[in-house]
């Protein structure tokens, strides 16, 4: 399995970016109903897969800002990092990654206060598949 | 007919699209397929047991056992599960779609329904009347189909054209 390589890889590529560690004092895994901060910036995984040669993962990351334009650089830092052309080494995992849809979130005060979903497709080669090879 | 007339072909002009408007039919078949099948297998993330908190329906009194954050969401009522279905399949130029999911099957109630759903599938944040702020992780139901009918409807599509 995958997954869990690629969840440690994106907190070690997001912590690494300066812009996103600039934006969200806030930046986690989030795993169950817990406290909300703004700004905040969350991932979970959605979904994951297995084809023949590859292990489909799709992460989405939650975007709470207060700020309009830190909301636009902030996508924009993600998409740098998360949506490549080419396969890429991201935290150390070698994999194809690919934005695939993006949502506004429901959040207390449209005006004020922005929420937006992001997800990406991240596609490492298949665990049995490595033979022991770079990640 | 197709000939050679002073180093050009001629005749060919047509010919690419007549053999796609002879494919069309076939497209549409697999399309109509691709969705029923895609809505279907809504339906069924959509049903089963999950392994969230218990607690009391007030209405009717029995338990209900809600999803957990990323499990697909429980059911209650069976709306967003009755509301899955897929719409006739639409062409563009040469590219056909379909549209599959809520509000395209029955009982399918209009902008309420859109929020809720899209609460459900991507989360948020909801103000409780007490004013408390709750945040809603994502219960996705979508996307893990999606990707579970990618491998389906790549085999129904090179089998069908």
């Amino acid at each position: 399995m995958r997954w869990d390589a690629v969840l440690l890889a994106v907190k070690t590529a997001v912590d690494a970016d300066s812009i996103l560690t600039a934006i969200f004092p806030t930046r986690r895994l989030a795993a169950t109903d817990q406290d909300h901060a703004v700004p905040s910036l969350e991932w979970h995984l959605i979904a994951d897969s297995q084809t023949e040669l590859y292990e489909p993962v799709i992460l989405q990351f939650d975007l709470f800002l207060l700020d309009l334009e830190d909301l636009i650089t902030a996508e924009r830092a993600l998409r740098n990092i998360f949506d490549q052309d080419e396969p890429v080494s991201i935290g150390g995992v070698y994999t194809w990654a690919e934005f695939t849809e993006g949502s506004t979130l429901e959040v207390p005060d449209e005006s004020n206060y922005f929420g937006k979903g992001l997800r990406f497709r991240f596609m490492p080669i298949r665990e049995n598949l490595r033979c022991g090879r770079s990640p | 007919m197709i000939g050679m007339e002073g180093g050009e072909w001629e005749g060919l002009d047509g010919l690419g699209e007549d053999v796609l408007e002879a494919m069309k039919p076939k497209a549409e078949k697999v399309m109509w397929e691709a969705g029923a099948r895609f809505a279907a297998e809504l339906k069924t993330t959509l049903t089963g047991a999950r392994t969230g908190r218990s607690y009391r329906v007030s209405k009717s009194g029995r338990p209900h056992v809600a999803s957990r954050p990323g499990e697909p969401p429980a059911v209650l009522t069976g709306a967003l599960r009755n509301s899955m279905g897929f719409s006739r399949p639409k062409w563009e130029g040469w590219t056909v779609g379909i549209e599959v999911g809520s509000g395209l099957g029955v009982g399918a109630d209009g902008k309420k329904r859109e929020v809720y759903d899209r609460l459900l599938e991507w989360g948020g944040i909801i103000q409780h009347p007490n004013g408390a702020l709750i945040r809603i992780l994502p219960r996705p139901y979508m996307a893990p189909t999606a990707l579970k009918m990618e491998p389906i409807i790549d085999r129904l599509f090179e089998a069908g054209l």
